[in-house]
């Protein structure tokens, strides 16, 4: 079973972590880091804000419609999509008061 | 005297049996009129529930020809009681004396072709008839599919529990309502899609990103493939 309340929680962590990051990336200012900045704030947004948002909007799905009103197979296939994007959730409460 | 009284009992006994197999066949019938419905919706994949109630039909139209003869021969008797002393008409005697010694053996007793003990008789007809006005009413919606399935389903549970395991009847209503579980799980699976799809579809409206629109319409097609058209109930009279 999928712990729902900590799988939003991860990802609400991991969001402000990255956007943070975004933000870090955002404020430097040098012409030759350029092309690497806008190549990491994209791998950012495209390897991470996005699938994260994904299973935002899946869990905000199973919780709005109930788990058991949505189709075995479909839910099967959401909640193993869940559980790979929950991988780049990691641990990122104790890294941000690190940073 | 004492024998126009039994026969005019088991007259009785015999004109509520046959009250009962009117009900039962109409439940019959109404189990056909919604299996040939989901049949067409559903490519015909509940054949098998269709062949069970044909076997359930077939049992009923045997018990009520068995019944009308063994209550047109106690009427002929009550009738015109000179008959009993005739000894062409001893066989039906006989015959009703089976009828007669199934009565007093009481609710469980011995098996007799056409004949149900008043009891078992009166809980047929007070089951179905308490839900015959729903076999009136057009379904709109999957959940009244669900419904009046679920409805069958439990008097067929009801009448499993009427019937001894030996009675012809009690293992074809065991098959009925184990076939009819596989439709209540389809009606449950279509609700099921129904509402997801919609859901789907109203989000792929709202998300910001194309790649997370283009998720959920993907999701949303190979849904709508697997969507049924509601079937339409119909209310015609007997097919032949």
């Amino acid at each position: 079973m999928l712990d729902i309340e900590d799988i939003k929680q991860g990802i609400i962590e991991a969001q402000q972590y990255h956007l943070s990051t975004l933000e870090r990336l955002n404020s430097i200012e040098s012409n030759h880091l350029s092309g690497q900045v806008r190549s990491l704030q994209h791998s950012i947004n495209h390897s991470i804000l996005r699938p994260l948002e994904k299973a935002e909007m899946l869990i905000s799905m199973i919780e709005e419609l109930g788990a058991k009103n949505i189709p075995k197979a479909l839910l099967d296939e959401w909640i193993e999509e869940v559980k790979t994007i929950q991988i780049l959730t990691g641990d990122y409460a104790d890294e941000e008061s690190n940073s | 005297m004492q024998m126009k009284n039994q026969i005019r009992n088991i007259a009785k006994a015999l004109q509520q049996t046959n009250h009962a197999f009117e009900s039962l066949s109409n439940l019959g019938f109404h189990l056909l009129q919604d299996l040939e419905s989901m049949n067409s919706s559903f490519d015909n994949s509940f054949q098998i529930s269709r062949i069970i109630n044909d076997q359930f039909r077939a049992q009923c139209a045997i018990q009520s020809h068995e019944n009308e003869k063994l209550l047109f021969i106690a009427t002929k008797i009550l009738s015109e009681p000179e008959l009993i002393d005739e000894s062409e008409v001893e066989p039906y005697l006989i015959s009703l004396g089976a009828v007669d010694a199934s009565l007093r053996d009481g609710k469980h007793g011995r098996p007799i072709v056409g004949f149900m003990h008043p009891t078992i008789s009166e809980a047929i007809a007070d089951l179905l008839e308490e839900n015959l006005f729903h076999e009136l009413r057009l379904h709109s919606s999957w959940d009244d599919w669900n419904s009046s399935f679920q409805r069958k389903q439990s008097q067929l549970q009801q009448l499993i529990e009427l019937f001894p395991i030996e009675h012809p009847f009690s293992t074809i209503f065991v098959s009925l309502q184990l076939s009819l579980s596989s439709i209540t799980e389809e009606i449950s699976e279509q609700k099921k899609i129904e509402t997801t799809l919609h859901s789907l579809i109203q989000h792929s409206n709202d998300v910001l990103h194309a790649e997370h629109a283009a998720y959920f319409r993907l999701h949303s097609m190979r849904l709508e493939r697997k969507l049924v058209q509601l079937p339409v109930r119909c209310l015609e009279s007997e097919e032949e």
